[in-house]
């Protein structure tokens, strides 16, 4: 299982992190946290609610997107929430651990992605990633929703369950419009054999969230075994425009 | 990437990224495994190079497997380590096509490529990746080249096959220990789960020789007439590097002695030939100056000008300007390689850099350093005969080196903390009467040793001369290209800046004031070249240079030494040639 090895990688991470904290990691700032605190306000712009059904970030006196209101949005999650806004330095980082090689970063921002989930969401009976087809993780050599479940995993104290998997390998969700992102994922997943969830609470854990569709589809798989709830946890989300 | 160990009907074994396009397959071993994995795991059954290949034997198929999985397991794979042989066929609907082959031969020669490049390179020839893939597949198999993991695993640790670091950051991955390169970050990440091509050296490298009469190569109209001693240098480098071929020249000239034209005719005779040369400098700012001087001297070369502020080409080409990074990109290609600001960093420090620029060069190539600031490194080597040292000690103006000035002045590192209060009055009036003293002779280029000093600075400076144009910049400043031009066409009347202007610029009329001059981060080099900004131009071949600081460290004495025996030397020459 990969939580096992990270283990021994986040140590090590670790080590190097405090030997090296004086820059923010998304900026250059010197400062003596990992991530500044005017990065903090630019990505996770924590003064932003959540739309509850998607994770997009939204305005201050609302709890759905107009999408999600439209009845377009995800409709197997509880809720779903997102740590940042898919955007600028933050998105860098996260093509950085996804494209560039680097997952050992995942492991130093664990401090604020802990925060987040535990202010945001009930604790649930075990932590699930979305997968990652089998030709795609050859190719990776890892799958960044993964070892961020991994990650909240240990921190937490949650048990890790790599229970679903993906039939095929759907094209990149950030790359298609609406209504193909739509159609791209219908029956791209299934729950492994012999599983049993029933009545269980789930995090659902995915690295960028667009439409939901993807963390939709999981969720319903998992629903229909049974499982009581699925919250959804991304790194990042889109934000809606906000008048 | 994945590869794959196969057996073919000659019972030889080889590994491919594109199975199914080897005539004679037999026998392939599924699931695939990223190069760096299989070289490891299979080390005592592969030979090193690629191309040389062992009879299996009868009971290799099984030890192969038992291989592959005991080191799978060995790295706490996740991965689920069921591994077989299967009957395959080749298949004739991949079959390569000779044109295309021919086409994409002379992108890839010379080159590293890496798997991120294979996409970029794809696109550029209108091709599929795998049509690329297969195409260099069977450049590998006719061994004019290698495929290499991007990091090299053995008993020791890694290797980067890029940058040849072996600071290499480890993490699990499905298959077990993975590790990315930060060395080499910036041409693009590199993980051990990727590979590269190498191109193997070419025995042929002459492209179509530019000009025909190459014994005028002295005589050519360059954009500045050369001064005797100029042409003399010119010509000795012929000498030494064309005509003797020694492996390294040093060009060491005076701060404005005209050093990067000097190279011109060695250049143009290299390229006459038909042979492939290399402008190289570590600097940014340095390689987008040097490109138009090129280009203007000459307008029939297609040049490439590769910098990471620029999008990437492929494509070959006879004269090619960079930034030493992108050197790494490069393997045996050039027969010349021009190395301008050979001490500054990031070049100066670092050892992959170093070996990126010998692997560089083709083995019977020449590579001719050019700096004002030699290092000690590059002086021992030429003390001790491995490197032959030529002198340009006279400006080209025939002007000497303007002598550097210490003026004691009570400053502190943490002046001003805020702009507002904390300058105590001496200094502010000192610094007041030293900088209008200065400011009649022309534009004034400040230096401050940390980038923090530069917005605080601009204030004071702003404070006391309220009526004068004052800006600055640093590295990492976005609007630096735009204020550089601006302070080039000398629309700042006082420009704060850090050691980033240190070199390469040349602005009509400037005067020099090096604040914090006893700062631990200035040695004598960064001292001379900052020297070396003024009285560069036939207009103003003189200027003022002052060190402001509380003492004299001896990197400022010995800037001024250096200085001297630079004109000292200069005069003797003057007088020789006299
Ligand atoms: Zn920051
Ligand atoms: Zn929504
Ligand atoms: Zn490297």
């Amino acid at each position: 299982m990969l939580s096992s090895i990270l283990h021994k990688l986040k140590e090590g991470v670790n080590l190097l992190w405090y030997e090296q904290q004086e820059k923010c990691l998304l900026c250059d700032n010197l400062v003596q946290e990992t991530i500044c605190q005017s990065c903090r306000l630019e990505y996770f712009r924590p003064e932003l609610n959540r739309c509850y059904a998607c994770g997009k970030l939204i305005g201050q006196n609302k709890i759905r997107c107009s999408d999600c209101k439209e009845g377009k949005g995800p409709k197997y999650l509880t809720i779903a929430t997102s740590l940042g806004h898919y955007s600028g330095a933050w998105k860098d980082f996260i093509q950085k651990v996804k494209f560039k090689g680097q997952p050992y970063l995942l492991a130093s921002i664990n401090y604020y992605i802990n925060g987040w989930v535990i202010k945001n969401l009930p604790p649930p009976d075990a932590i699930v990633p979305v997968p990652m087809h089998h030709s795609r993780l050859a190719q990776r050599g890892f799958n960044q929703a993964d070892v961020l479940a991994s990650i909240l995993s240990r921190q937490l104290g949650i048990i890790y369950r790599d229970v679903l998997h993906r039939n095929r390998d759907t094209i990149p969700q950030t790359s298609l419009g609406r209504q193909e992102r739509l159609n791209n994922v219908l029956g791209a997943f299934y729950l492994k054999k012999d599983v049993d969830l029933k009545g269980q609470i789930i995090w659902l854990v995915d690295d960028v969230v667009t439409t939901g569709t993807t963390l939709d589809e999981c969720a319903q798989v998992l629903k229909c075994h049974g499982v009581r709830d699925v919250y959804a946890i991304c790194l990042a989300a889109g934000i809606e425009e906000i008048q | 990437m994945l590869f794959y160990v196969l057996i073919d009907k000659n019972g030889a074994i080889r590994i491919s990224p594109v199975p199914d396009m080897d005539k004679l397959l037999k026998k392939v071993l599924r699931p695939g495994l990223p190069l760096s994995y299989l070289q490891y795991y299979l080390r005592n059954i592969l030979c090193s190079d690629s191309s040389c290949i062992k009879k299996a034997s009868h009971k290799i198929e099984k030890t192969i497997i038992n291989q592959v999985v005991k080191g799978l397991k060995k790295d706490e794979t996740i991965l689920e380590t069921q591994f077989d042989w299967y009957d395959e066929e080749f298949n004739p609907q991949r079959q390569l096509a000779e044109e295309r082959f021919l086409r994409i031969l002379p992108m890839i020669e010379g080159k590293k490529i890496t798997e991120g490049e294979i996409a970029v390179l794809a696109k550029t020839m209108s091709i599929s990746n795998n049509d690329l893939l297969v195409t260099i597949n069977e450049a590998v198999s006719r061994g004019l080249g290698e495929w290499l993991p991007a990091i090299s695993r053995n008993q020791s640790g890694w290797v980067c096959e890029r940058c040849s670091s072996t600071q290499i950051q480890e993490w699990p991955s499905l298959y077990g220990k993975a590790a990315t390169c930060q060395e080499c970050e910036i041409l693009g990440s590199q993980t051990s789960l990727q590979m590269i091509f190498r191109s193997n050296q070419t025995e042929n490298n002459i492209m179509k020789p530019l000009f025909h009469n190459d014994q005028d190569a002295l005589k050519e109209r360059w954009s500045i007439e050369f001064t005797n001693a100029q042409a003399k240098v010119a010509k000795r480098l012929l000498e030494y590097s064309d005509e003797l071929k020694a492996d390294e020249v040093l060009l060491w000239a005076a701060c404005g002695a005209g050093k990067t034209e000097v190279s011109f005719p060695l250049i143009a005779r290299y390229l006459a030939r038909g042979k492939k040369v290399l402008f190289a400098a570590p600097r940014q700012d340095v390689v987008h100056d040097v490109y138009p001087r090129l280009q203007s001297n000459f307008p029939n070369v297609p040049i490439k000008l590769l910098s990471g502020a620029v999008p990437q080409k492929f494509g070959e080409s006879i004269l090619t300007v960079a930034t030493t990074h992108q050197v790494l990109k490069f393997y045996r290609h050039f027969d010349l390689i021009i190395f301008d600001e050979v001490d500054a960093y990031p070049y100066s420090e670092s050892i992959s850099l170093k070996y990126g620029l010998k692997a560089a060069l083709r083995e019977s190539g020449q590579i001719v350093y050019l700096t004002a600031t030699p290092s000690d490194e590059l002086l021992k080597k030429a003390v001790d005969g491995r490197c032959l040292i030529i002198r340009l000690p006279i400006r080209h103006h025939g002007h000497p080196l303007p002598l550097p000035k210490w003026i004691e002045i009570p400053l502190k590192i943490n002046y001003p903390i805020n702009a507002e209060t904390n300058l105590p009055i001496v200094i502010s009036n000192g610094i007041e009467r030293i900088i209008k003293e200065v400011i009649v002779k022309g534009p004034l280029l400040v230096f401050v040793p940390l980038v923090a000093l530069v917005p605080q600075w601009i204030t004071v400076i702003k404070k006391l001369f309220p009526l004068k144009s004052v800006e600055g910049s640093w590295s990492s400043d976005p609007k630096r290209r735009e204020k550089i031009d601006s302070l080039k066409k000398k629309k700042y009347d006082i420009f704060i800046t850090t050691s980033i202007l240190e070199r390469g610029i040349t602005i009509s009329g400037v005067q020099v004031i090096v604040l914090f001059a006893d700062h631990e981060i200035y040695d004598v080099r960064s001292l001379v070249q900052m020297s070396g900004r003024t009285g560069r131009t036939n207009e103003t071949p003189s200027g003022t240079v002052l060190f402001l600081a509380n003492r004299e460290t001896k990197a400022m004495q010995s800037a001024k030494t250096w200085i001297e025996e630079q004109n000292h030397f200069a005069r003797q020459e003057e007088n020789e040639n006299a």
